[in-house]
């Protein structure tokens, strides 16, 4: 068993991670067709909801999960409804700025990010859970990983795999489907846009929450890690295509091999650079994604 | 009211009152809102820069202090090893940024709307990940994370150092004034029209005949110019220059938040966003300095939201209307009478 093979392991293990975060991303972006830069903040924002209910409460955030999750739903749902969806009106009815949505996001992004460094300070915090403090030990002993990397691991197919049959399977996902195809027709069969829009949106955070969870039992938490796993999480859902479920996974998985095995050959900052720069090129040969569909 | 053609808040006559607010405000000033002035024709010199391309053609950039990067980067690398004068070097990295800057943006500005930001943000994440892990670039040290202290030169003029704060100021404000007018001058000239015909629809722009990508690139040149011309002013007033802040996706996004919330498009815009941001940003991070250290950065993007919910169109309209409020209460009867005598003529 060689350094490549664990690596490669690694790489995909921490790659689902990746692709879990940003999942719910692609989701949103798939059904309301916009980018939501507060993608970063809202997943430590949900790190930082753990990291109370841990410290406090001596609750796991796999166990808080269950509630944190339909919060965030509900959180989503009302930025979706309540927030975002006057400027979505607006912008039908003028042409002038068609990037106000973008451009509110990028500043609930700042807000966020920097109101929960006022509030917890830039100090790196970790949560010492079982899933975060116990190794498991496979292969021989010689692939030796947190458990909580593999917890995240399955539930990133896991929640994929719901959030597909969600869409593609649900009378729900039948209008999800509806309105993100032509929202106008599906208006007119009588199908509430902006209802829909929120339910889209509310799954994209709720699946963030979950990533939330797995994140705070895994990495740290501080006020700077919604910018690293936020950036990254963009290039992945790129890179996968846009609003495509199996190509976050594919793309969070390629992510994260590149991080894992170039590490082995260069320095892992390195090679978080060659992911950019492998990103980069998918986006100017193919702005769809490798799962992309063409508009 | 057709009073408001007369104004003094519109048009020339408004960029002369404000050119003369700057020049005249840091004789007053003691060092400390000297330094604020200083930063704020900083900020409002970069805000223009970015403005240029990414407000007028509407192609939203969140990576444009890595051209800011890299002006400064070399100046500074020239100064410290070969000793030529930051302002020789000033235009060596300026051109280079440019260069950069074009050959990049070529195949980028293909990508539309948000798909641009994020390759944008990943370029500045790029460079920024490969100067901090880089100590010397083939025979070039770039010095890695440590970043660059400036070594006295003694206070000479020429070497861009200078004795009083005073010195740096006037250099920004020139800066800016500069700026100003090449915004102006590029509003007024058929590729600001073209960028703006761009910006509302870029197909519709191109089966006119406009070649989009050429005018784009070219404004897209001017602005990497002018902002590279920022980064050796940080270099040199902060002397000083490290990877984490100036390829920083923080910097890049303050740019764009002052200029996006001033009014992206406009030619004083930007200058009114810096106005209003950059003090208020300063006198909460010195007064809460330790406490509350996001204070500032989270009240920009409080307003940002503000802006884009309230205000469309940027502080900017909304300033020169109360301006205007302001003297037609103070002088509106003398204005109304020029006015009523002008159209009896």
């Amino acid at each position: 068993m060689n350094n490549l093979f664990l690596s490669i392991l690694h790489g995909l293990i921490l790659g689902g991670a990746y692709g879990l975060i940003a999942v719910g991303l692609s989701v949103i972006f798939g059904v309301v067709r916009i980018i939501n830069f507060a993608h970063g903040a809202m997943l430590m924002a949900s790190a930082y909801a753990y990291y109370e209910l841990f410290t406090r409460y001596d609750v796991d955030p796999f166990l808080a999960m269950i509630v944190i999750a339909p919060l965030f739903f509900v959180i989503g749902f009302l930025l979706q409804k309540v927030v975002i969806r006057p400027l979505l009106i607006r912008e039908r009815a003028s042409v002038l700025e068609p990037t106000s949505v973008m451009l509110f996001t990028i500043g609930l992004d700042y807000a966020i990010a920097n109101l929960y460094l006022m509030i917890y300070t830039s100090r790196y915090k970790t949560l010492n859970t079982w899933a975060y403090s116990n190794y498991a030990r496979l292969f021989d002993g010689k692939f030796v990983t947190q458990y909580s990397r593999i917890i995240s691991f399955v539930l990133a197919f896991v929640v994929a795999g719901i959030l597909w049959f969600i869409i593609n399977r649900t009378e729900l996902g039948k209008r999800i489907r509806a309105v993100s195809q032509n929202r106008d027709a599906a208006a007119l069969c009588g199908v509430n846009v902006h209802t829909t829009y929120g339910i889209a949106f509310g799954l994209g955070t709720a699946a963030l929450a979950i990533a939330g969870a797995c994140m705070a039992s895994f990495y740290l938490v501080s006020p700077s890690v919604g910018n690293v796993f936020g950036t990254k999480s963009f290039m992945i859902v790129v890179l996968g295509g846009l609003g495509s479920i199996p190509g976050a996974i594919i793309g969070g998985l390629i992510f994260g091999l590149i991080e894992q095995v170039g590490a082995q050959f260069i320095t892992s900052t390195m090679a978080s650079m060659l992911s950019f720069i492998l990103f980069l090129i998918v986006l100017v040969i193919k702005p769809d994604g490798l799962l992309g569909k063409k508009k | 009211m057709s009073y408001k053609g007369n104004s003094i808040f519109k048009g020339k006559f408004f960029v002369w009152l404000a050119a003369l607010c700057f020049l005249v405000a840091p004789l007053l000033a003691n060092t400390y809102m000297q330094s604020i002035l200083i930063l704020v024709c900083f900020y409002a010199f970069a805000a223009v820069a970015w403005n240029l391309i990414c407000g007028y053609a509407g192609t939203m950039s969140l990576g444009h202090s890595v051209y800011m990067g890299i002006g400064g980067y070399i100046s500074t690398i020239l100064l410290e090893t070969k000793g030529v004068s930051p302002w020789i070097g000033m235009l060596i990295g300026a051109a280079v940024a440019m260069l950069i800057g074009v050959v990049i943006s070529y195949p980028t500005f293909r990508l539309k709307g948000p798909y641009f930001t994020l390759a944008s943000i990943a370029i500045c994440e790029i460079f920024g990940t490969f100067v901090l892990n880089t100590e010397n670039l083939g025979p070039i040290p770039l010095k890695g994370g440590s970043g660059w202290s400036l070594t006295q030169t003694g206070y000479q003029a020429v070497m861009y150092e200078f004795r009083s704060k005073l010195g740096y100021y006037y250099v920004a404000f020139i800066l800016l004034a500069i700026g100003v007018f090449v915004t102006w001058k590029m509003s007024r000239s058929k590729l600001g029209y073209y960028l703006v015909a761009i910006r509302s629809d870029d197909d519709a722009a191109r089966s006119l005949g406009i070649n989009v990508t050429k005018y784009k690139l070219i404004a897209m040149g001017i602005s990497c110019f002018m902002i590279s011309l920022a980064g050796t002013f940080y270099a040199q007033y902060f002397r000083y220059i490290g990877p984490d802040r100036i390829f920083g996706y923080d910097l890049a996004v303050q740019i764009a938040l002052i200029a996006l919330i001033g009014g992206q498009g406009t030619v004083m815009g930007p200058v009114i966003g810096a106005v209003v941001l950059v003090p208020l940003s300063e006198y909460l991070s010195a007064t809460f300095a330790g406490t509350m250290s996001g204070l500032n950065l989270f009240l920009y993007g409080v307003i940002m939201m503000l802006v884009v919910y309230f205000m469309p169109h940027g502080l900017c309209e909304y300033v020169v209307k109360a301006a205007q409020w302001i003297e037609e209460k103070l002088f509106g009867a003398h204005g109304k009478r020029k006015q009523s005598k002008a159209a009896s003529k």
